[in-house]
């Protein structure tokens, strides 16, 4: 059996060499530009079949083909050619620049490749180039500045955290945000959670998303689908847009082909606050009196002992002016009495990031394949955070036979993260987390823990180390906390994840095509948590153990069937239907003990000190649909395409689950049926309309009970409970998004300069929204259809060669985004949608209809009849709690990046800036860091230089002070406005007085100062490569050596934002959080060098 | 054109696996870790995890101890500017608990548990459903858990007066979306009190079939079923709002008091510490967890410590707290600097009884104040002994206090039981001048007032508060703090800003009585 099996396999391919060299003869050849340089890399076919090859880095092919046949040469940036072959076994061809068309194919929805020329829709194209050469370590911060229209935010702490991607303004009000991913046409999972659509924080950490997980390394190419019509295809999922990435695949030509780079970086802290460095922690006199703090008029306070120190225990910084003296130190040091200038540097570290990429491929006739691996090792400027990938990328495509071709991708992602980057809310956000000016990060970095390694022991504790024991009170043990969890304590996670997918590709008939795919996305998350015990067992068990596992699955098919006969020599049509579906499961468990650990440090489930705890999750969402696409392409200059998909998911209640997204989209290339001016080399207009949706997250629509159980006197209990939040809604429908778009497209002087332009208008019908509700309605917030919302804009991406010969070539990319946004319509008697951005109702975000979405109020001051501020006894303004007044709208107006590429020689240089104008930011922990005079800014009326007024004290308890040119203070201040009988106000306070109160945490603070303009252009990335010349690498065997220098995140050109702030710290997936900040680590900036090799 | 077939016969066959889904699809609409059916006795289970109910480390930590006790002064805070302003975002929490609690994966009670009014409300939306025969056998759930809901919603009109109660809660009614108006405070307590007199006479008259029965005493972590008790809880939380309307409407008050107190037999009440409503912990994930909270706020009040019962030599002293190592029992004066708060050196909370105790009761009605409910309305309506239910309400309130030291349950450490003590101490003790039964009746209504606050102490915060802005006893100092407008304890919170901001319109109708001295109905001295 075996021997005839072999037999036959031998006689066939004898049969299939017999039958070729019946046909067929081998043409050799070489292909050139028009000045004569070979062009590797060209694709090389025999007309009507699928028969075809490329050419090799020399420009030459070689090919079997039928010798009454006709080879097709193509390539992107030269017109076509079609050489008739006529018994020549030598073929040399010279490609003519393409000035006119854009051949470039692009990916679109379904993996669908199509000529750029065809298309009704705006897509923005990322080269592989763009996405690496900076070392980002993930793709989608790589994309700052470089599509119009699409709008990144990273979240602090690096590689490990989440990256979000808003492309067009807002699409929806509290749903997800975040675009669909599609990897080698597979939708991805992004979030880590499927109950979680916005990347938030986990423990306080700040989480990763799944767009992470692809290796920058090995993505080709990567298209965003920005309007309705592009995505389509994709319904329900398509809201937010559309990244379709392409890895890379083994390229015919080369033989085998090895890539080797290697990137390595430093991450610095970019940026300090500007602090004030004269004034250490202490409040003002009267303050200090009322709350019995023993210090004297200057702000120091004597113990017994003689030893003199300001009041530690304050977070505001009105105490001592710096003078150098001796004091005594919170830890029980002495110090001398000076500004700690870079504290707040100090409290971070220097991280690196180091990425390694082998890859290696092949291709040939009978199929290709790409294999590579990376290691990435990251060290975030977060005290204790770390991360190390493995990344693992298999791209292989089998031709069976001339008409059926597999393709089959595998994609392994590891990666081991060390304590997670966490928020640092409680360091900037909290007064417990104020560190004083004279604050030495040592000390911190010292005391958070005690010699046996339990937490740091506060003055007045006394159950353990009293050695250690701090001698004094002090403020900032929120920053002991931070380090205490992140240096001392272990938070490891560590995850598996396959991507897989298999595609069949069988050619029926010649016009008939059929595609049949089934792809997964499985990943596997373990988490070990191990905090320590804080102090002995026997004062109490502290600590904890926690193991969780969560497990996603994701698996997704698809069928496609193509149809495209030629209707006339003129019109071109192709019937394209398919059915794909996606099953997308979650289970996750955790275990922990509870009332800490007996035995000291053991980290065991089986050391609870209570009854382990235990908990489980699962989850599962199915989405099926069937879709139709049908395009006709008259003379290759008008394209249209029809579009429609009827789909159905199982997030949405049974009456409400099924809908139908159709789109629209047209092609005009007026440039090839119009005479155009000499300089314009092609035009085209688009216009498209397409509809999309947007369903809830799984099981937010569903209404249903909580049930646990307690074990309660001897049994189990069980209880139910309802929704505190977040309560369903059985009569849920799916949100809509309608979208127009035109856009026109032009290359202009030879190609000199290209110009692509959109206008867009879409309207979010029945928006779901998780609606904010009064306490006494049932639940906080519950899930409706709230009404509709639209937005238009403009995009245009403009590229332009200005200059370009033998040695010198200067490209540049300018792209920009527009953006407004309106609530049209709500429903449900509601009048507006209102959000507590601070908590206590003192920054709410509000709009009502007609308003865009992000328009910011506070409580204004009271005033009187007239719009005097009223100034109370005391000599301070108070709040009109029960009015709100605007004080901006946080969504930018134009944003948008600018690239340069300018190359001399061997060298080039590239460098991209990124730009935001308009709209504000929200910075709460800001405005508690001015009421603490924290920062240069609050030095104003400190003392006479800085325009404090003189006084004498006539009774401190009651701030009775009396202005004196020869007073024995100088820090006095006299609020505008008008006592409650109307006269003008005359009270002198102290400016400490003044801060404190004006700028503090609610009552009467004044919540306009945490609203700042933000506007700014960056610097964000600058590469210098070198180019090792030819004549040097081939003496290496190499075929191509780089080595560039690499800065990402360097400085501002400009921005608003005062008080030193990053203009990003307000970070987050969704719209809001992206214009507030709620205290995030410093902003970094990377330096490192990369080397690209090929051999 | 055969390959053609095969392709169409393909998808055939996908279409068909396209339609099996739909039923896939619909199932997986419902979370399957939750359930669609309502039961009455597990939303009344429920309602007992509420975690204002019991002694949770959040109400303690955030709310009872800056506010009710700081403000009643049964418990000291340090000194501090805004001391007298209640932070909103932990009032808040006070409010959200008793419309929706939390939910919590983790079910950590001392961060999360149900709502009173919600579950209520579910309680009825589930019953609603039930046939008439079931709705006769439920209906019991649905009256205890009214007592429970009668007993929350009176402490919030305490705490703010008007509040949304009979139009609230609509997502748990019929699942749409009706902001409730504010309901006026009296009226508020007329429906609660009218209410409780006519669940005495359900109880009373009500018979449960066993399967009933069953589940009451399974799901009823109160009182276990025991339909008797549950009648003495109503009847003695309808003694307690009628003694707070007292001043407010006295006629109605003396005229309800007057016959609840003639007829027991109609009226039973808690007339012992047997009868009590309190709930006891279940040591394992229902436990009572104050240690952080008592090393905070730990410091014994100075008039509490001081003037009332080092004084009187008070047989609870040991009981209520730990003597300092080196100035003994000594309290934290009201007007304290913060240099003193951290110098320390003051009495604290007992560690056995409140520190390190997993088993400190969630006090809801004692037989004590019961006692000195009735010895107020006897001296102010000559209806009884007023100095036997004086001194009666003193002894149960020692033999309450040393139960809880009995029933401890140490988390940590190793503290002696202290024993009960003797009849005859407690007779030593009520022939002080400042504790016997005796003077004028103002001096007697201050002693019976003083009395009952000493009992409700840290446990039962909020009624001290209460009682101590009805009475005006017993007369406190407070250290003016340094806030702008308030520099004394408010008479009542402010209303959370989710309700100004999401119940606007019905807000602005009490937007003007929103403020910190507009003193509740029943405050009217």
């Amino acid at each position: 059996m075996k021997r005839s099996l072999f037999l036959f396999a031998v006689l066939s391919v004898l049969c299939i060499q017999f039958a070729w060299a019946q046909q067929k003869i081998t043409i050799t050849g070489v292909v050139k530009d028009s000045k004569g340089s070979a062009l590797p890399g060209v694709s090389v076919s025999e007309k009507g079949t699928t028969n075809g090859t490329m050419t090799d880095g020399a420009g030459g092919f070689k090919l079997s083909a039928s010798s009454t046949g006709t080879l097709v040469f193509s390539y992107i940036g030269y017109l076509k050619q079609e050489v008739a072959v006529g018994g020549n076994t030598s073929l040399n061809v010279s490609l003519a620049d393409d000035p006119k068309g854009l051949q470039e194919v692009v990916v679109t929805a379904m993996g669908i490749k199509r000529e750029t020329r065809a298309l009704g829709y705006a897509v923005s194209t990322v080269s592989s180039k763009d996405i690496t050469q900076a070392g980002s370590t993930n793709f989608a911060s790589a994309l700052y500045g470089k599509a119009a229209g699409v709008k990144i935010v990273s979240a602090p702490g690096g590689a490990s955290s989440a990256v979000a991607v808003q492309i067009r303004g807002v699409s929806s009000y509290n749903g997800n945000t975040q675009p669909l991913y599609v990897v080698d046409g597979v939708p991805l999972r992004n979030m880590n959670e499927l109950t979680s659509k916005s990347f938030g924080t986990t423990n306080g950490r700040i989480d990763g998303n799944g767009a992470l997980d692809i290796n920058p390394e090995d993505i080709e190419t990567l298209s965003v689908l920005k309007g309705a019509s592009a995505s389509a295809l994709y319904g329900s999922e398509a809201t937010n847009g559309v990244v379709v990435i392409t890895t890379k695949k083994g390229t015919k030509g080369r033989g085998l082909g090895v890539d080797f780079n290697y990137v390595v970086g430093q991450e610095k802290i970019a940026s300090s606050l500007d602090y004030q460095n004269e004034y250490g922690p202490g409040y003002d006199p009267q303050l200090n009196l009322q709350n019995g703090i023993p210090a004297d008029a200057s702000g120091w306070i004597t113990d017994a002992d003689g030893a003199v120190h300001p009041y530690y225990r304050a977070y505001a910084q009105f105490g001592p002016k710096f003078d150098g003296r001796t004091v005594k130190y919170w830890d029980g040091t002495t110090k001398q009495y000076s500004a700690k200038k870079n504290n707040y540097k100090d409290f971070y570290q220097n991280g690196y990031n180091s990425a390694l990429n082998v890859a290696v491929s092949n291709a040939n006739d009978k199929g290709n394949y790409r294999f590579s691996y990376t290691r990435t090792d990251y060290k975030s400027i977060m005290p204790g955070s770390n991360l190390n990938k493995n990344n693992f990328n298999f791209n292989g495509t089998l031709n069976l036979s001339s008409k059926v071709s597999i393709d089959l991708i595998s994609t392994y992602n590891n990666n081991f993260t060390h304590n997670r980057a966490n928020a640092l809310s409680n360091v900037f956000g909290s007064y417990d987390g104020f560190f004083n000016r004279m604050d030495d990060m040592n000390t911190y970095l010292t005391k958070y823990q005690t010699s046996n390694g339990y937490k740091y022991v506060k003055y007045n504790n006394s159950g353990y180390d009293q050695s250690e024991k701090f001698a004094l009170n002090m403020r900032a043990s929120n920053v002991l906390d931070y380090l205490y969890t992140n240096l001392r304590n272990s938070y490891d996670e560590t995850q598996n994840r396959f991507i897989n997918s298999a595609t069949l590709n069988v050619s029926i008939l010649n016009n008939l095509r059929f595609r049949g795919r089934i792809g997964g996305d499985f990943t596997n998350l373990g988490v070990e948590g191990k905090e320590h015990n804080e102090k002995p067992a026997s004062l109490g068990y502290t600590g904890r153990y926690q193991i969780q596992t969560k497990t996603n699955n994701l698996v997704y098919g698809d069928v496609l069937l193509a149809y495209s006969p030629k209707l006339t020599k003129d019109l071109d049509l192709s019937v394209t239907g398919g059915l794909t579906g996606r099953k997308q499961n979650y289970v996750y468990q955790t275990s922990s003990t509870v009332d800490g650990l007996v035995n000291e440090n053991w980290f065991s489930l089986s050391n609870s000190a209570g009854t382990v705890s235990t908990t489980g999750v699962r989850a599962e969402q199915i989405d099926v649909a069937a879709f139709g696409i049908l395009n006709l392409n008259y003379k290759s200059f008008l394209y249209l395409e029809g579009t429609g998909r009827y789909e159905s998911t199982s997030t949405l209640p049974t009456a409400n689950n099924k809908y139908f997204y159709p789109s629209f989209n047209a092609g005009f290339v007026f440039s090839d049926v119009i005479k155009m001016p000499a300089y314009v080399d092609y035009a085209k207009v688009r216009a498209s309309y397409g509809l999309v949706g947007n369903h809830p997250s799984i099981y937010e629509a569903n209404v249903a009970y909580n049930q646990y159980g307690l074990a309660y006197g001897g049994s189990n209990i069980l209880y139910q409970q309802p929704n505190d939040a977040k309560f369903g809604n059985n009569g849920l429908k799916s949100e809509q998004k309608r979208e127009t778009e035109i856009g026109l497209e032009t290359r202009l002087l030879k190609g000199k300069i290209n110009v692509d332009f959109s206008y867009y208008n879409n309207k979010v019908n029945r928006q779901i929204i998780f609606s904010n509700q009064a306490p006494s309605t049932g639940a906080k917030s519950a899930l409706i259809n709230a009404g509709s919302m639209s937005n238009y804009g403009y995009e245009a991406a403009i590229s332009a060669t200005p200059i370009s010969n033998k040695n010198f070539r200067w490209n540049t990319r300018f792209n920009f985004a527009a953006n407004r946004n309106k609530l049209t319509a709500l429903s449900g008697g509601q009048t507006s949608l209102t959000e507590d951005v601070e908590g206590g109702g003192f920054v709410i975000a509000r709009s009502e209809i007609g308003d865009p979405l992000g328009n910011i109020y506070v409580h204004p001051r009271t005033t009187d009849a007239k719009g005097n501020y009223v100034v109370t006894d005391e000599g301070l303004y108070t709040n009109n709690s029960n009015a709100y007044k605007y004080v901006g709208n946080i969504m930018p107006k134009l944003v948008g990046g600018f690239s340069n590429t300018v190359s001399y020689k061997s060298f080039s240089l590239d460098f991209t800036l990124d730009y935001r104008f308009g709209g504000k930011l929200v910075s709460v922990p800001t405005y508690y860091q001015i009421g603490a005079g924290m920062f240069k800014s609050t030095l104003q009326y400190r003392d006479a230089a800085h325009g404090g007024i003189s006084y004498n004290v006539a009774d401190e308890l009651t701030a009775d002070y009396v202005a004196s040119s020869s007073g024995s203070r100088h820090d006095g201040l006299v609020l505008k406005g008008v006592k409650a009988d109307g006269t003008p106000n005359t009270k002198i306070i102290s400016a400490g007085k003044y801060y404190f109160y004006n700028y503090e945490w609610r009552y009467t603070g004044d919540y306009s100062a945490a609203v700042l303009d933000n506007s700014y252009i960056k610097v964000r990335e600058v590469v210098l490569t070198y180019n090792m010349p030819k004549s040097i690498i081939e003496k290496m065997h190499f075929q191509g050596l780089q080595l560039s220098l690499i800065g990402r995140n360097l400085f501002y050109i400009h921005k608003t934002v005062p008080y030193g702030l990053d203009p990003e710290v307000a970070v987050g997936s969704r719209w809001l959080d992206q214009g507030v900040d709620g205290g995030t680590a410093g902003p970094t900036r990377s330096l490192g060098a990369s080397l690209r090799a090929r051999f | 054109m055969k390959r053609l077939l095969i392709n169409i016969a393909f998808l055939v066959l996908l279409a068909g696996t396209f339609s099996s889904c739909k039923k896939k699809i619909a199932d997986d609409y419902l979370n399957p870790e939750l359930t669609t059916t309502g039961s009455l006795g597990k939303l009344l289970s429920g309602m007992f995890l509420n975690k204002r109910i019991h002694p949770s480390y959040w109400d303690y930590f955030t709310f009872v101890m800056p506010t009710t006790a700081a403000f009643s002064q049964t418990a000291i805070m340090a000194p501090a500017a805004q001391m007298y302003v209640p932070n909103t975002s932990y009032t808040e929490g006070r409010w959200t608990d008793f419309y929706n609690g939390t939910v919590d994966q983790n079910k950590d009670y001392n961060y999360s548990g149900p709502g009173i009014l919600n579950s209520y409300r579910e309680m009825q939306t589930s019953y609603a459903s039930l046939s008439a025969s079931q709705q006769l056998e439920q209906t019991v759930f649905l009256k205890c858990a009214q007592v429970l809901l009668y007993d929350q919603t009176a402490q919030m009109v305490d705490l703010w007066g008007d509040i949304p109660f009979s139009q609230a809660s609509s997502l748990n009614t019929d699942r749409t979306i009706r902001p409730a108006a504010f309901d006026n405070a009296a009226s508020i307590y007329d429906t609660l009190i009218s209410g409780l007199k006519e669940i005495n006479t359900y109880l009373d008259t009500t018979t449960l079939t066993s399967a009933t029965s069953t589940e009451l005493t399974k799901q009823d972590l109160l009182f276990k079923g025991d339909i008797s008790l549950w009648r003495r809880y109503a009847n003695s939380l309808r003694l307690r709002l009628l003694m707070r309307v007292s001043n407010y409407n006295e006629t109605k008050a003396k005229t309800e008091v007057t016959a609840m107190l003639a007829d027991a037999t109609t009226y039973p009440l808690i007339s012992s510490n047997a009868y009590n409503a309190a709930l006891q912990m279940s040591p394992s994930a229902l436990k009572s967890d104050l240690l952080d909270v008592f090393t905070a706020f730990g410091f014994a009040p100075a008039y509490l410590m001081d003037t009332l019962m080092v004084a009187n030599n008070d047989p609870r002293t040991a009981v209520y707290w730990d003597p300092n190592a080196t100035n003994g029992y000594k309290g934290f004066p009201y007007n304290g600097t913060t240099a003193d708060f951290e110098g320390g050196g003051y009495a604290t909370y007992d560690s056995a009884t409140f520190y390190y105790n997993y088993n400190l009761p969630a006090v809801l009605f004692t037989a004590s104040e019961v006692s000195f409910l009735k010895a107020e309305a006897d001296e102010r309506w000559g209806l009884g002994t007023a100095q036997t239910d004086y001194e009666t309400g003193i002894s149960q309130s020692v033999e309450f206090y040393y139960g809880i030291n009995q029933s401890r349950i140490l988390r940590l450490g190793n503290w002696p039981v202290l024993t009960t003590p003797s009849s005859a101490a407690i007779s030593t003790y009520l022939l002080k001048s400042a504790i016997a039964y005796s003077g004028t009746t103002t001096e007697k209504l201050a002693k019976i007032y003083t009395q009952k606050w000493m009992h409700f102490f840290v446990l039962q915060a909020g009624q001290a508060w209460a009682e101590v802005r009805r009475t005006g006893y017993p007369v406190l100092n407070f250290a003016t703090a340094g806030a702008s407008g308030a520099s004394q304890p408010p008479v009542r919170l402010t209303y959370p800003s989710s309700e100004q901001l999401y119940n606007s319109a019905n807000y602005s109708a009490v937007s003007s009585k929103d403020t910190r001295d507009t003193k509740i109905f029943w405050d009217v001295n």
